[in-house]
C-alpha cells in the first residue's frame, strides 16, 4: 500500500519505476520438476487432444495437441515427458487445455528450423569486423527474409507474446505495429529489462517486423529514459512519460499515435496492434539462434515491497521462485500475478508463469485492503485521477445497481481504459475497478446470448 | 509442499489503495474547525461549550438510532455525523435552548440525510436543511441580536447584516476589517472568526478534502456581485469585504458549500456553482427579505446541481 500525505491543489500523480543505468543480471530460477502450458482452448470432451500423457517433448519444440491441426499448439519450455494433458478454467470462466511435462535432467534443445548450411556454416570472422557487422553480413549472405508464417507462429509463442492473434487477422489489416518497452503496471520492469539487456536482439526483431509484416509502419514506444540508441534501427521511436497510467496502450493510442481508441472499438479495429519488447526481442534471438527462447523475465514484488527480476521457464510454477528467493507465504496473504494496480490474484502456488506474466507480486495479509461496502460520497476524488474522464461517481450508481447497460450509454463505460486509478482513491473503498470490468463481462455476455438468439 | 494448503486472499486489482478514508476526511474537517470554534468557546464561555457538545453528541446519537431502525451497519465511526453535529453547532447562537439543538440535528441527520439515503446520498447540505427549518419555526431563536443580548462585549453588538439591512451602509462603518477578521462580531458560535475559517479553509484545500474550485469560486461570486452593487449605490449597498467578511459567508465557502454530496465533481460544474451560490447570496442579501442568504444560496444551488453535473468533459473515445 502507498500512503503518502496529500497536500497540494493538483490531483497527485503516481510515477511508474524508474530503471536504473545498470539493469543488472536477472536472477535464473532452476528448471522445475514439472512445467505447466496453456493452449487457449477450451477442453472439449468430445474431441480429446491426441497428445497424451507419455509423450515425450523436447526443449523449444512446438507441439501439436491435435493431429492435423496447426494451431492449437504449445511450445515446450522444456525436455521431458507430458504427465498430463487436461481442462483448466481460468479467470472470468476461461477454458484452456493444461498440459504437464515432468522435466528430464538435461535440456535437449530442438532447432527452430531445420539446419540448413548458410546457419550453421560459421563465417571466419574477420579482422577488425565487429561481430554485429558479422551479424549483418549473415543476414545479407542469406538474402532472404523469414517467412511471415514462420515470425507469426514464433511471435505467438515467444515469452512477452500477448493473448491475440491480431498480426494474422486477414479480416483487419494492421497498418501500425507499436513495439512497447514499457510496463503498463507500476514497480515492474520486465520490458523495461528487455529493452535494456536484449537491444541487439530487439533490434533485430524490429527489422524483421519491418521487413516481413506487410505493416505501414513499426513504432518503437519506449520510457523516456530508454528511448536513446534505437535510432539506427529505421523504425520510428516515441517516448512515453512517465505517468502512470501512460503505458496502457489505449493512451499509447491517445497521446503518442493521436488516435484516441473511440469507444466499444478494438486497437486492431483502427488498425493498430501492440507487442511487448521482450516478444519482438526474444523474436530477434530465435533468429539469431535458431532456438525458441522459453525464458520469461518476471519482476517479483516482495512483501516488503522490494523488486527482484528472475528468469524462469515458461509453466514454472510460482512456488519455485518463491523458494528460490526466500519468500514464505501465510493464511491471508495474496498472490498476484501482474502488478499492484492491475493484476489477478490466485488462489494457488501450483499456478505457472506465462508468457505474458510480467510479475508476480506477494502481498501480506497485515496490507491486503480490504473494500467496504460503503456508498460513493461524491469526494471526486476518482474524477481527477481518471485518464479516460469518465464520470466515474455517476458510473459507480449504476453499476452498483446493476444497470450495465444505463452505463454503457450515459456514463462511458466503454471509454475505461481498465488502469484501476479509481479504486486506488476511492474514499468509500468501492471496487471500482471489479465493478467495471463485471459490468463489461456481462454487457458482452448478454451481446453474445441475443446475437446466438438472432441466428 | 505445505504451502499448498494456504489458503490466500483473492480479489480484484489494485491491491493498493492510497489510504483515503471517509472517517480520515470527517476528522480532517473537524481538525480544520478548531481554530473558528475556540474563539466561540472564547467568546461565549460555557453555553457555546455546551450547544456544541450537544450537537456533536445527538447527531451520532440519532445516526446511530436510525443505524438501529433500519438494521444498518453502524456508520458513526465515519465521523460524517460528528461533523454534521459541529457545522450544527458553529451556526447557531451560544443561547440556543437544548431543545431546539436536539431538533435540529434530528432534522439535519435524520431528515436532512438518513431519509436521502445516507451517506452520498442528501441532495441538499443537511446542516442547511436543518438552519432552514428551524429559522423558519424558530426564528427567535435564531435571531442573534436577541438571543446573545445578555453577552457584553467591547464590540459592536449588532448581527451585522442586522445592522446593514436595518440601519444601512451607515451603520457598518463601526465595524472594522480586523475585527471582523478577529471574530469581534456577533453571529454563530463558530461563524464569525474570519482568519480562523480562513486557515481552515486552506488547510482543507492543501489536504485535498474539498474542491477549491468551489471555494474560490463562492468567494469570486460574492465579491463579484457585493461589487456590482456597490458601484451602482455605495449609499445602500455595502462593500464587497463586508460582506465577504459577515454572516455565514467564510464558513459557507469552505465548510457548507464544499459538502461532497450535494456539490458538483466536474471543474465547469464546480465553478458554476460556486459562483451561482455567491451571487444568490449577495442578491438575498440585498434585496430579499432574510438578513443572511448563503444558507438558501447553497440550497438552491444543491436542488441544481445534478443538472449543473451534466456539463463535463468528454471521455476518451466518446465520438458524439
Ligand atoms: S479504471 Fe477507473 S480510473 Fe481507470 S480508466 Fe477506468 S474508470 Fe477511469
Ligand atoms: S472516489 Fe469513490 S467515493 Fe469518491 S466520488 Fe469516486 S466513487 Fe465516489
Amino acid at each position: 500500500m502507498i500512503k503518502r500525505l496529500k497536500i497540494g491543489l493538483k490531483t497527485p500523480v503516481i510515477e511508474y519505476a524508474r530503471f536504473g543505468v545498470t539493469p543488472g543480471e536477472a536472477k535464473k530460477i532452476a528448471t522445475p520438476e514439472q512445467v505447466t502450458l496453456y493452449c487457449k482452448r477450451p477442453y472439449d470432451y468430445k474431441n480429446l487432444p491426441s497428445l497424451k500423457a507419455g509423450d515425450s517433448v523436447k526443449t523449444g519444440q512446438k507441439v501439436a495437441l491435435f493431429d492435423n491441426n496447426n494451431d492449437d499448439v504449445i511450445v515446450a519450455s522444456a525436455t521431458g515427458t507430458v504427465a498430463s494433458v487436461e481442462p483448466f478454467v481460468s479467470d472470468f470462466g476461461k477454458s484452456y487445455i493444461a498440459v504437464k511435462i515432468d522435466t528430464a535432467d538435461s535440456d535437449d534443445i530442438e532447432n527452430l528450423f531445420e539446419i540448413e548450411d548458410q546457419v550453421e556454416e560459421t563465417d571466419p570472422v574477420e579482422e577488425g569486423e565487429t561481430e554485429k557487422e558479422q551479424d549483418e553480413e549473415i543476414q545479407e549472405e542469406k538474402a532472404q527474409p523469414p517467412a511471415l508464417g514462420d515470425v507469426l507462429s514464433i511471435l505467438k509463442y515467444v515469452p512477452g507474446a500477448l493473448e491475440c492473434d491480431t498480426l494474422s487477422n486477414p479480416g483487419k489489416p494492421i497498418k501500425t505495429i507499436v513495439v512497447s518497452g514499457a510496463d503498463t503496471d507500476l514497480i515492474v520492469k520486465s520490458q523495461k529489462f528487455a529493452v535494456q539487456s536484449q537491444g541487439n536482439n530487439l533490434k533485430k526483431g524490429l527489422r524483421i517486423l519491418k521487413d516481413i509484416s506487410g505493416a505501414e509502419k513499426v513504432i518503437l514506444a519506449l520510457p523516456n529514459d530508454l528511448v536513446q540508441g534505437f535510432g539506427s534501427v529505421g523504425v520510428e521511436v516515441k517516448g512515453i512519460n512517465n505517468q502512470f497510467p501512460s503505458a496502457l496502450p489505449a493512451l499509447i493510442m491517445k497521446d503518442i499515435l493521436d488516435t484516441p481508441l473511440p469507444e466499444e472499438k478494438s486497437c486492431e479495429d483502427m488498425g493498430i496492434t501492440f507487442l511487448n519488447a521482450e516478444a519482438v526481442a526474444a523474436l530477434g534471438s530465435a533468429y539469431n539462434t535458431n532456438i525458441m527462447p522459453v525464458e520469461k523475465t518476471v519482476t517479483v514484488i516482495m512483501k516488503d515491497g522490494r523488486d527482484v527480476l528472475v528468469s524462469a521457464r515458461i509453466g514454472t510454477p510460482v512456488k519455485e521462485i518463491f523458494r528460490e528467493l526466500d519468500i514464505t507465504l501465510n493464511d491471508g496473504d495474496r498472490i498476484i500475478f501482474g502488478g499492484p494496480m492491475m493484476g489477478t490474484a490466485f488462489y494457488s502456488v501450483e499456478q505457472p508463469i506465462q508468457q505474458n506474466t510480467d510479475a508476480i507480486m506477494v502481498q501480506d495479509n497485515e496490507n491486503v485492503q480490504l473494500v467496504s461496502d460503503t456508498p460513493c460520497i461524491n469526494c471526486g476524488e476518482c474524477i481527477g485521477v481518471c485518464p479516460a474522464k469518465i464520470p466515474v461517481n455517476m458510473l459507480v450508481r449504476f453499476l452498483e445497481a446493476g444497470q450495465y447497460q444505463d452505463a454503457a450509454d450515459l456514463y462511458d463505460l466503454y471509454s475505461c481504459v481498465e488502469c484501476g486509478l479509481c479504486s486506488f482513491v476511492c474514499v468509500s473503498r468501492i471496487p471500482i475497478f471489479q465493478y467495471i470490468k463485471l459490468a463489461k463481462y456481462e454487457l458482452a455476455r448478454i451481446n453474445e446470448a441475443e446475437a446466438t438468439n438472432d441466428d | 509442499m505445505t504451502t499448498d494448503r494456504k489458503k490466500f486472499i483473492v480479489s480484484h486489482a489494485p491491491y493498493w489503495h492510497n489510504g483515503s478514508s471517509i472517517s480520515e476526511r470527517s476528522y480532517n474537517i473537524m481538525f480544520a474547525a478548531i481554530p473558528a470554534i475556540l474563539m466561540g468557546l472564547i467568546q461565549y464561555g460555557g453555553p457555546a461549550m455546551s450547544v456544541l457538545s450537544l450537537s456533536i453528541s445527538t447527531a451520532m446519537l440519532w445516526e446511530l438510532l436510525m443505524n438501529k431502525i433500519m438494521k444498518h451497519p453502524f456508520s458513526i465511526g465515519d465521523g460524517n455525523s460528528a461533523v454534521i453535529g459541529l457545522l450544527f453547532g458553529m451556526m447557531v447562537p451560544a443561547s440556543l435552548p437544548w431543545w431546539v439543538v436536539i431538533t435540529g440535528t434530528f432534522v439535519a441527520v435524520v431528515i436532512g440525510k438518513v431519509i436521502f439515503g445516507g451517506i452520498g446520498a442528501n441532495a441538499f447540505h443537511p446542516v442547511l436543511v436543518s438552519i432552514s427549518v428551524l429559522t423558519i419555526s424558530w426564528g427567535n431563536h435564531f435571531d442573534f441580536d436577541s438571543a446573545l443580548v445578555h453577552y457584553n462585549f467591547d464590540f459592536v453588538t449588532i448581527y451585522p447584516l442586522v445592522a446593514l439591512k436595518y440601519f444601512g451602509v451607515s451603520a457598518i462603518s463601526d465595524y472594522s476589517v480586523a475585527d471582523l477578521l478577529m471574530g469581534k462580531q456577533i453571529g454563530g458560535i463558530g461563524s464569525t472568526f474570519g482568519i480562523g475559517l480562513i486557515i481552515g479553509g486552506i488547510y482543507l484545500i492543501i489536504r485535498r478534502i474539498i474542491r477549491w474550485e468551489i471555494s474560490v469560486s463562492f468567494l469570486a461570486g460574492i465579491i463579484l456581485t457585493a461589487a456590482i452593487f456597490n458601484i451602482s449605490n455605495p449609499e445602500q449597498y455595502a462593500n464587497p469585504i463586508f460582506h465577504l467578511l459577515t454572516g455565514y459567508t467564510l464558513i459557507g465557502a469552505f465548510f457548507l458549500a464544499t459538502e461532497d454530496s450535494s456539490s458538483p465533481v466536474n471543474t465547469v460544474a464546480m465553478i458554476i456553482y460556486g459562483l451561482g451560490g455567491g451571487i444568490l447570496t449577495v442578491v438575498i442579501r440585498n434585496i430579499g427579505t432574510y438578513v443572511d442568504g448563503v444558507v438558501f444560496a447553497i440550497l438552491l444551488m444543491n436542488l441544481i446541481n445534478p443538472l449543473l453535473d451534466k456539463i463535463r468533459p468528454k471521455a476518451i473515445g466518446k465520438v458524439a
